[in-house]
Order: C-alpha cells, then sequence, then structure tokens
C-alpha cells in the first residue's frame, strides 16, 4: 500500500467508525429504551395523579360528569359526606340557542336519576364562568365551614391541586379532593388503549400550559361576525 | 529544549477537544437564547401554519362539519349555507364517546339541532356514520361518501389549528381526487393562531394539536 492509498482510505475508515459509534450508542439507547418503558411510562402516568389520602367531608362538589355524581352518591350513602352542592356555569352559545339544558339542569337531571336522598342536595349562589371561580368558591367554603371535597377523575387531580394551590392565598388550607377512577383508563397500562394515550396526553398538554401560561391574559371573545367572516370571503 | 518544541506535535489534541465541546455548548446556548428571543414570533409562524383553512369563495356541492367543537363549527356551516354557497350540509356522527354530560344526546344530533336553530332546513342536512371515532375515521367516510354519491366539490368545516392536519388526512386517505376539497377555519374560543401561546387555553390545545401532527406526519394514528 503506498501513502496516497492509506491517505485517501482514511476519511473512509473515520465515517465508518463514527456510524459504528452512534450506531453503538443509539442501539443501547433503544434497548435502554425498551427495558424501562413501561416504568418510565406508568411514571409519566402518575405525574397527572395527586395521592390523596381518604377522609371524611361535609360537602361534595363534582367537578366531572355523571361518575362524579355516582361517587358522590356513594359516599353520600355510606355517610362519608353529608351534602352535594350544584352550581351554575355561564351558559355557552349552544346553551343560548336552547339546543342544551343549563349545566344546572343537566346536573339536577342527573341527580333525580340517581335518586340522591331528600335534603342532601343544595345550590350555591351565582354563576361560574371559569374553574378557577369555582375553586375559588370552594376554597372559601373550606375557610368559612370546612371539610370542602372535590369530586374529580383521577388524570386531572394533579392539575387541580396545583390550580388550588396557587388561588389559596397565604397558604390557607384548599378542599379535598376525591378522586374517581377512569374505567377505561389504568395508570398501569395507559398507554395500551387509543383512549388512554389520548387522555395522557390531553391532561398532560393541559397540565404543562397551566404551567407555563401568562395567567393575567384572555383572548378576545368571538362575535357572530367571526362565523361569517371565516365562512365565506367578503361577505359583509 | 527539544522536548518542549516537540511536547505540542506529540501529545493528544486535548485543549482542542475541550475547546471543540465550548463551540458546540456556545452554538447551542446561542440557538437556545435566539429561540427564545423569538419565540413570540415562532409560536405566530407555528399558528399561522396550523391555520391551512380559508373562507369560501365559490360555492360547494356539500359542507361536511367535523365533530369536536359544537360550539363554533356548526355556527360556520350555518353561515356558508345562508351566503348561499352549499345546498347540503353533511354532519359527522361519531361513536358515543363524548356524550357523557350532552343530556343523553350524541354530538352529532346536537349539532343537527343547532343546525335547525340557525335556520339550516332538515331537507337540507344529511348524517354521516362515522366507523372510527377519529379524524381519519371521518375522512375514510367522507372518501366513500363522495364515491357513492358522486359529490364534485366539499368544503370540510372545523376548527383552525386543526386543519393542518386535515390537509394532511385528506392527501393521506386520497380523498380529494378531484382536487375539490376545501378546508374551511373556524374560530375557536380562548384562543386564535395569533396569540394562541398566551393563554392557557391556546397553550393545551395547539400543545396537544401539535402532538397529534406529529403523530399523522409519522403515520401513527
Amino acid at each position: 500500500m503506498t501513502l496516497n492509498d492509506s491517505e485517501q482510505e482514511k476519511p473512509t475508515r473515520t465515517w465508518k467508525s463514527w456510524f459504528q459509534r452512534w450506531f453503538a450508542y443509539c442501539f443501547c439507547a433503544a434497548v435502554i429504551l425498551w427495558a424501562v418503558h413501561p416504568w418510565l411510562l406508568r411514571e409519566i402516568g402518575r405525574q397527572l395523579i395527586h395521592p390523596v389520602p381518604a377522609a371524611n367531608v361535609e360537602t361534595l362538589v363534582v367537578l366531572d360528569g355523571r361518575l362524579g355524581y355516582e361517587r358522590a352518591r356513594q359516599l353520600i350513602e355510606a355517610g362519608d359526606a353529608e351534602k352535594l352542592v350544584l352550581h351554575r356555569k355561564q351558559p355557552s352559545r349552544v346553551v343560548e340557542l336552547g339546543v342544551l339544558p343549563t349545566h344546572l339542569e343537566l346536573s339536577q337531571a342527573v341527580v333525580r336519576e340517581l335518586e340522591f336522598p331528600e335534603g342532601t342536595v343544595q345550590v350555591w349562589d351565582g354563576e361560574y364562568g371559569h374553574i378557577d371561580e369555582v375553586l375559588l368558591k370552594a376554597i372559601a367554603e373550606e375557610q368559612r365551614n370546612g371539610h370542602v371535597g372535590l369530586v374529580v377523575t383521577k388524570w386531572r387531580s394533579q392539575l387541580l391541586h396545583e390550580r388550588m394551590t396557587r388561588l389559596a392565598q397565604n397558604g390557607e388550607a384548599v378542599p379535598q379532593l376525591i378522586l374517581i377512577d377512569d374505567p377505561e383508563v389504568h395508570p398501569g397500562n395507559w398507554w395500551t388503549t387509543r383512549h388512554g394515550v389520548r387522555l395522557v396526553a390531553m391532561n398532560w398538554m393541559r397540565l404543562l400550559a397551566f404551567r407555563i401560561s401568562d395567567k393575567s391574559y384572555k383572548s378576545p371573545e368571538l362575535k357572530p361576525q367571526d362565523f361569517q367572516d371565516a365562512a365565506v370571503a367578503g361577505k359583509q | 529544549m527539544n522536548d518542549a518544541s516537540t511536547l505540542p506535535a506529540e501529545s493528544p489534541p486535548k485543549p482542542s477537544a475541550l475547546r471543540k465541546w465550548l463551540v458546540r455548548c456556545g452554538v447551542c446556548a446561542a440557538v437556545l437564547a435566539a429561540v427564545w428571543w423569538s419565540r413570540a414570533g415562532l409560536a405566530h409562524a407555528w399558528g399561522d401554519y396550523l391555520n391551512a383553512g380559508r373562507p369560501l369563495t365559490q360555492p360547494v356541492d356539500v359542507v361536511f362539519i367535523l365533530g369536536g367543537d359544537l360550539e363554533t363549527r356548526p355556527f360556520v356551516a350555518a353561515e356558508i349555507y345562508r351566503a348561499g354557497f352549499v345546498k347540503k350540509v353533511l354532519v359527522s356522527q361519531p361513536q358515543l364517546h363524548s356524550n357523557d354530560f350532552l343530556g343523553g344526546k350524541t354530538e352529532g344530533d346536537l349539532t343537527l339541532e343547532v343546525l335547525d336553530k340557525l335556520g339550516v332546513p332538515e331537507a337540507a342536512i344529511e348524517s354521516l356514520p362515522i366507523e372510527v371515532d377519529s379524524t381519519r375515521g371521518e375522512m375514510v367516510s367522507l372518501r366513500k361518501y363522495i364515491a357513492e354519491n358522486n359529490i364534485g366539490s366539499v368544503a370540510i368545516v372545523s376548527s383552525d389549528f386543526h386543519t393542518r392536519r386535515i390537509c394532511w388526512l385528506v392527501a393521506q386517505e386520497s380523498v380529494d381526487n378531484n382536487g375539490q376539497v376545501i378546508v374551511v377555519s373556524a374560530p375557536v374560543d380562548g384562543c386564535r393562531p395569533h396569540d394562541w401561546w398566551r393563554s392557557e387555553t391556546g397553550l393545551g390545545v395547539y400543545l396537544l394539536e401539535t402532538l397529534k401532527v406529529a403523530s399523522v406526519a409519522l403515520h401513527l394514528s
């Protein structure tokens, strides 16, 4: 081999060794990732769940749909809670149109269907536009009477805990969270179903958004003109 | 003297390796700083990129309302109908997954009611059953509908941040064989393409959409 030959081969050998080295790194990383992925994904899911010890409460507020009301019914029946309070939400566009009943009417319908014991259901005064307003009311209620429980799906409990901690001033006590399971998604294998992946991805993005967003900014509300402008070009 | 003069040539290039890493770290830091400094512009550009829909400029045969936002999408479709740009409105009827607190009705049923209230006559509305509850499932059903009913042009109405993904799915599922599928953006409550990164709602929606766009790009969903 001449000197020229070896000089010509040198870049090829360098590229080859670089490729081999990186292939080895990537292969090892892939193997490690594959070995730990169940643990890793479980931990990613668990970060969304705020662990809470079981405790008796006096007033229940349901924040998550029908399953929440079923859980509230069980707690009242078992004597672990005394009453359920319902709240009004500001009506959305579809509610104003008369297509959907109000949030309060829907809640009352579920309460009737589940046959809550008489005298155990009350309604909070006022109308609440944002979840923060409901949480502020619950915190105020906690200061006044104590033992308020918020019934929520476990997958958004960390977000609600952080939200309440931010809203509570001077380290006020915050209401107890009462977690309900999603029957279709288990924390131990959420990534095995399409619904589980959607749920965890959505709640992670919400948690992330809560942590990094500018809390004071509010986007302008939509007007009927916005829909007209979006539909057809040049229509006034 | 000789030893000292030969030392730099013989010793391994440790200082230069260190310098190389310092340069790399410096470049990374500079890139991160540039990204941070121009974050508003980048976020604005990303919002504009995701918003691939446009208002209609000419009439179409059918308007298809995708499921997912009852509060805005039917309102845009009704405006298209009222402007005389379409005679048939097609409503997505996905599986019963999101009707937990909708008074026992499906989202598709409620969309029909919204259209009725907004003045779209019953004769002009048709339901399209969706076998798989996803945007891809809706595109597959739309492709079949177009083929079976010999439809010339279709306008798909969805939320503004969702329209780029729809364009990709239209291409992936070969929905648009005649080049006659137009995507129309419906505005969204709580955020817009030019301010999404400033509000909590917008960040949540756009971060999730970014994940979904990536999954469509990689054919994972």
